[in-house]
């Protein structure tokens, strides 16, 4: 059984299937579906996790976005979303500067939002010196169109 | 193999000229009941829930007691997600004033973007007092949708 499918010789896209079981460290660059199960750590500076209905993560898990329809046992982090669908059962804190709910899911955990480890960087941007502005300029580039 | 011939009986065909008569008069009862029928749907689809939002970032802006902006930035979501009914977004957003001077914030938004920049969802909020950020200091600006 093939534990990791490539979707596409360049895609960058890797996937553990239904019933192939991990135990350590998965670190990955782009994307990562899980239909199966990790023990371990999960690791990505910037990629997309997607543990589906079928996976079970019982990870402390860091990186770019998570997509949650499955099972997780452990801290989830991203840096810049997490996503939680109604079929997903997590048990751990979450931190994460946007965070998407849908009704059903199952969260028992702490939700910290703002405040990123040492290597979030969205949602926390500064402004350094001389950035402070009274923008009129700025106001105008905005576009407004559609909004609500 | 046994072959399944199809049922085609003298009674069956008048039975099946009695269906196409009821079918007739069923549209035209139908028709005559067009304008009812249309107010129905118009009100089905009003109850629809609204499509999802394709979000793909989002913008923190802090005004002063005047209303002027006095800082503004935006942030990639990482992709574009959608957002649907039945879900609850929440987005924080930080501000440090890393400058010499203090700011003062009186009102903020925070604005979902599109993947074409265009603000598709807006929350905004104003404080009772006005709140000052020393230089160095951070503060969390949060917003909540519901769909």
């Amino acid at each position: 059984m093939k534990a990791f499918k490539a979707e596409g010789e360049d895609s960058g896209q890797g996937r553990i299937s239904r019933g192939v079981e991990i135990t350590g460290d998965v670190i990955f660059a782009d994307a990562l579906q899980v239909d199966g199960k990790i023990i371990g750590k999960v690791v990505s500076e910037s990629g997309t996790l997607a543990i589906e209905q079928t996976g079970d993560v019982q990870a402390d898990i860091d990186v770019g976005v998570c997509v949650i329809r499955g099972a997780v046992r452990g801290n989830v982090s991203a840096k810049s979303r997490v996503e939680i669908y109604r079929t997903a059962r997590i048990e751990g804190d979450i931190n994460t500067p946007v965070l998407l709910v849908e009704e059903g899911a199952q969260l028992s955990g702490a939700i910290q939002m703002g405040q990123m480890g040492k290597t979030g960087k969205a949602g926390n941007e500064t402004a350094r010196p001389g950035e402070l502005l009274r923008a009129d300029a700025t106001e105008q580039l905005r576009k407004t169109q559609g909004a609500s | 193999m046994q072959r399944i011939e199809p049922f085609d009986t003298p009674a069956l065909r008048r039975f099946d000229s009695i269906a196409g008569l009821l079918r007739s008069l069923a549209d035209r009862v139908t028709g005559s009941m067009g304008l009812s029928k249309r107010k129905t749907n118009d009100a089905q689809s009003k109850s629809k829930p609204a499509d999802a939002l394709k979000v793909a970032g989002y913008t923190l802006v802090l005004m002063d007691s005047d209303g002027q902006v006095v800082w503004t930035r935006e942030w990639d979501a990482g992709g574009v997600f959608e957002f649907r009914h039945r879900q609850r977004l929440m987005v924080s957003c930080s501000f440090t004033n890393h400058s010499a001077s203090e700011a003062e914030v009186s009102e903020y938004e925070i604005e979902l973007m599109s993947e074409d920049g265009l603000i598709i969802k807006r929350f905004n909020d104003s404080f009772g007092d006005s709140v000052i950020v020393s230089p160095g200091e951070s503060k969390h600006f949060p917003a909540e949708w519901r769909m």
